[in-house]
């Protein structure tokens, strides 16, 4: 009698247990972060001091993606992506460039030079323009070591914008 | 009553440690087990895979992909196998990982796919060089197909899989531009690469060397392998009208043949290469960087 008594106990404590471990409710989910779009239309201007050539070590799946000379990602989005040689000294313009916010907007650029640049040092200058006109703050140099690739982030931060006048409110 | 509770107690763990013991098992048996017939290709594979797959390899470091006989343990190991990976080119001598695989049913993918293989000409015989691994430019097609075959078998893993190899690909490409820093260091008329077998000829062909070897392509019987006494004399007239300054022996080939050279020729051994291994775990050669960077560093130091 005592070990059915056992047995019963045992039964509803693991029983219980085991149901607590697989219906317990999921922590609630962290609060949604929400990005505000900037004003203004923004445009990314990228200048290589160096030829660029595709990149024989890229990774490749064989879904037709050709390899690539530069790619530029706003928040791990490609917002360009060359696959053709480009001239040194060329600016490669990209407009309107989406998916800036208002906040802190990190960039990562990988620009591939040609096998035969062994032991030079490249660079290759980054600068945001909104409406056309340059930022301040928004341009930047990123160097590679000798031989490599140039590949690094910057980070653009667009301030909130200006609340409006009291007197604008009040249509004077 | 204690006797209730101690037996309420070893229930309850017993219970709990089955259920913990029943999760670790069913982890370790999602993993996919990948195997490769050479040192190099469970490299690139344990660099793509990462944790997430078990990679076992046939040979053994130091041992010859051209001249090795499968053993009954390595058909129980391919058995395990999601999926095989070989070198092709005829690599593996009488295509052995290709009839491990078969025997036991299991997919196979051929790293070499895609690679523009150079063409040996071997007394009047064309055959393929299969020591495509030695440039790093063809190692990234490597891990590229290794990738893709990956991808087909656990689409799960996709970001892991890419993420590893995009970090590999950097890694090689950073070690070929730092090999080309240290061969400008050598003459180009003193880049002349003596080895004891034809196993150089990609890596010859990317970094400016000229290859001669006493032994061909492959160190078995296959067309245009093993040593023919032309072939000899050939090096060692080489050796003395380029006036090489050391020649190389390799960690998987016998060095005999290498030594009487050299005492022939009236040169230095110059150290030992990895060629179609790579070094045992612990030494500098256990990887394919490793392997790579040690025999750029053997050869510079031998012929600066």
């Amino acid at each position: 009698m005592r070990i059915l008594g056992a047995l019963l106990a045992w039964v509803v404590i693991a029983g219980g247990v085991h149901l607590y471990l697989e219906r317990r409710a999921p922590p609630p989910p962290p609060e949604a972060y929400v990005e505000r779009k900037a004003q203004g239309v923004y445009a990314l201007e990228v200048t290589p001091s160096f030829g660029l050539a595709p990149d024989a070590f890229a990774l490749d799946l064989g879904d037709g993606d050709a390899k690539p000379a530069l790619v530029v990602k706003l928040k791990g989005k490609e917002v360009l992506r060359e696959t053709k040689k480009l001239e040194a000294g060329k600016p490669v313009l990209v407009s309107p460039l989406e998916g800036v916010v208002i906040g802190l907007n990190e960039f990562y650029v990988s620009a591939n030079p040609p096998a035969d640049t062994i032991n030079r040092a490249n660079a290759v200058r980054v600068r945001v323009l909104r409406d056309g006109q340059a930022l301040d703050g928004a341009e930047q140099t990123l160097w590679s070591v000798a031989g490599t690739a140039v590949e690094g982030t910057f980070t653009l931060t667009v301030p909130e914008p200006a609340a409006p006048k009291e007197d604008d409110a009040h249509g004077h | 009553m204690n006797r209730l509770l101690l037996l309420l107690s070893l229930m309850l763990c017993a219970t709990l440690a089955a259920r913990a013991g029943d999760d670790h098992e069913g982890a370790e048996k999602r993993k996919l087990v990948l195997v490769a017939s050479t040192t190099q290709i469970a490299d690139f594979a344990r660099q793509v895979a990462g944790d997430r797959c078990v990679v076992k390899c046939i040979l053994a470091p130091g041992a010859d992909p051209h001249t090795y006989s499968p053993k009954p343990s390595d058909a129980e190991t391919v058995s395990t196998a999601d999926l095989c990976l070989q070198n092709g080119l005829h690599l593996e001598g009488k295509n052995w990982m290709a009839t491990l695989a078969e025997k036991a049913g299991k997919p196979i993918v051929t790293c070499t796919d895609g690679i523009e293989p150079l063409v040996l000409d071997e007394g009047g015989e064309k055959v393929s060089d299969p020591h495509s691994w030695f440039s790093c430019e063809n190692a990234a097609l490597y891990v590229n197909n290794i990738v893709k075959a990956v991808l087909k078998l656990d689409p799960d893993g996709k970001e892991q899989y890419i993420a590893r190899a995009q970090l590999y690909l950097k890694q090689l490409k950073v070690l070929d531009a730092w090999i080309r820093e240290q061969f400008n260091a050598i003459a180009p008329e003193r880049r002349i690469l003596v080895t004891s077998h034809d196993a150089f000829n990609y890596f010859s062909k990317a970094y400016g060397f000229r290859n001669e070897a006493p032994v061909g392509w492959s160190t078995g019987s296959e067309v245009g392998g093993g040593m023919t006494p032309e072939r000899r004399r050939k090096v060692v007239e080489s050796i003395k009208s380029f006036g090489v300054k050391a020649i190389f022996v390799e960690t998987s080939v016998n060095p005999k043949l290498i030594r009487e050279i050299a005492r022939e020729a009236g040169v230095e051994v110059g150290g030992e290469l990895y060629s179609d291994s790579m070094g045992a775990a612990g030494t500098a050669g256990e990887t394919y960087v490793g392997m790579m960077r040690e025999n750029v560093l053997t050869i510079v130091h031998a012929l600066k």
